[in-house]
């Protein structure tokens, strides 16, 4: 694991989202307490997922160019046109600070 | 889901995205009989979009096949690509595939879509004229973009204008020549058209109005030359074109189903004939708010048109009525368009001339809306145009810096 420093929870606030350019590029999710990232290539098409359109009562976040949705605890695929899920990536908040962990081979 | 066992057969004609929704639709909402998927062409069912865009630009990565074959499998559907249906009864409910095979259906659904429309005068070209339809069309397409060719664009819609981003992204030199005065003219407004083809000329893209072509052949050196009813001459050495679609409804036709621009189809979605149905590019559907048939010709409502009318197959609900939407990716920007864009009035969220949002306001009322590299917005967006949302509070809406969705769920909590 490499761990890889983002911004401070202040600069992202609940309901937000930004896009990380770490490879693969990581969407970061800010919803209440939680903080969950997935990879920002949706898995249909090109398109940015840290756009996405974020729901925050189930946790879940519409593809910003074909309206697919993704489960952002699971990166799971919950309906057409996605059929394959997001890879996760753990977020760990230390002092106000959010990083993220990405798999040495990525990073 | 559970799924509830029958011995019902429903069959869907067409295998693109209207048809392949459909299927897997039936299985998700536990339909448990026998169903048929039948297409002429010989692929999965893929989808269109890609084939103007990452087909030719990202060839090795492209996907466009919606589900693989191990899907089609699993869900005990039944397939039969690449083999035409002939005939339909529409008494006897028997369908005539051209193999001779003859099958016995409870329910059909015609997802037939449509066919690029032929330009004799382009085609008489041979291998240097192209369309743009099918899997083949772009694969072959794909072979010629070259950097430094001199690619020819005939048609200034959706279609010619990805392919010329397309083309023009990979080095080739393109002109694009079309018959009206103006880009995109049957699915944006003047002012979007206008946005699009600046893009288009700061990329390098030569960009040619009221060209009426009258003559297509080759000069000595082997290149294509277009000629005009004013006298211009455009020389290339490959001719694409894009001038809108043929609908493949000769099956219905020949069958007796109602066809008027489409097959005509109820707000249940079924056609002229009992227990068959139809859905997609193909379908004129009666719109009982609008009073009016109405055909879309989107990726959007291949998909949500198929699980609404299979939806009505099922239980017998009508269909939703859908809002109209579509998405086009040219030079890495993405365009979306929803609702109407007859408007009285575009106003806009946003101070960037590559990003922004805007509303179609009528009678002060938000029916249209576009999102130029703001995807994110267009929910939200779509929200205000599902409840015609009045326009009460302009200086927060249009304030950039508001969260759109934030103001649309406090208006909806609010109202």
């Amino acid at each position: 694991m490499a761990r890889v420093h983002v911004c401070s929870v202040t600069e992202l606030p609940s309901g937000e989202s930004l896009r990380v350019d770490t490879q693969p590029a990581v969407a970061l999710f800010h919803v209440g307490e939680d903080f969950y990232a997935v990879a920002d290539l949706c898995t249909h098409a090109t398109a940015s997922i840290s756009e996405g359109y974020l729901d925050d009562h189930d946790s879940t976040v519409e593809c910003p160019i074909h309206t697919a949705r993704f489960c952002l605890k699971t990166g799971a695929a919950l309906c057409q046109p996605a059929t394959e899920p997001l890879q996760t990536f753990p977020v760990v908040v230390e002092d106000g600070e959010i990083y993220l962990d990405m798999p040495e081979e990525a990073a | 889901m559970t799924q509830k066992t029958s011995k019902e057969c429903y069959i869907v004609v067409g295998a693109g995205q209207a048809g392949a929704v459909a299927v897997s639709s039936l299985r998700e909402s536990g339909f448990g009989g026998r169903i048929l998927l039948v297409g002429d062409e010989p692929h999965l069912p893929y989808e269109r979009p890609p084939l103007s865009k990452e087909v030719l630009l990202t060839p090795a990565t492209a996907k466009p096949t919606i589900f693989d074959s191990a899907f089609y499998s699993s869900q005990n559907i039944e397939c039969r690509f690449g083999i035409p249906a002939t005939h339909i009864d529409i008494h006897t409910h028997m369908l005539e595939l051209a193999s001779g095979e003859q099958i016995h259906f409870d329910k059909l659904l015609l997802a037939t879509g449509a066919r690029a429309r032929p330009y004799p005068l382009l085609d008489a070209l041979g291998k240097d004229a192209l369309q743009l339809r099918s899997m083949k069309d772009a694969q072959a397409l794909a072979k010629r973009i070259q950097p430094g060719a001199r690619i020819l664009v005939v048609g200034g819609g959706v279609i010619g204008l990805e392919v010329a981003a397309s083309a023009r992204t990979l080095g080739a030199e393109v002109t694009l020549l079309e018959r009206g005065d103006r880009l995109m003219a049957r699915a944006a407004p003047v002012h979007l058209a206008q946005a699009l083809l600046e893009l288009h000329r700061d990329q390098g893209v030569r960009c040619v109005f009221d060209v009426d072509l009258v003559k297509a052949d080759h000069a000595a050196n082997g290149s294509v030359q277009l000629h005009s009813q004013n006298g211009e001459v455009f020389v290339g050495d490959l001719v694409v074109y894009g001038i809108g679609v043929h609908l493949n409804v000769e099956l219905a036709q020949a069958s007796g189903l109602k066809v008027e621009d489409g097959i005509l189809i109820d707000e249940y979605g079924m056609t002229s004939a009992p227990g068959i149905y139809a859905a997609g590019d193909v379908a004129r559907q009666w719109q009982p708010q609008l009073g009016r048939y109405i055909r879309q010709e989107t990726w959007s409502n291949a998909q949500n048109q198929a699980q609404s009318v299979v939806r009505s197959m099922l239980t017998g609900l009508p269909c939703d009525p859908d809002l109209p939407w579509y998405w086009t990716d040219q030079y890495g920007s993405n365009i979306q368009v929803a609702g109407s864009i007859e408007v009285d009035e575009w106003v806009t969220r946003g101070n960037r001339p590559d990003r922004y949002t805007q509303f179609g306001l009528r009678d002060g009322c938000v029916v249209g809306a576009i999102t130029f590299n703001n995807g994110k917005e267009m929910r939200p967006a779509k929200q205000l145009i599902s409840v015609a949302a009045e326009l009460s509070n302009p200086e927060l809406l249009l304030d950039p810096k508001q969260d759109l969705r934030k103001l649309v769920v406090q208006s909806a909590l609010a109202a």
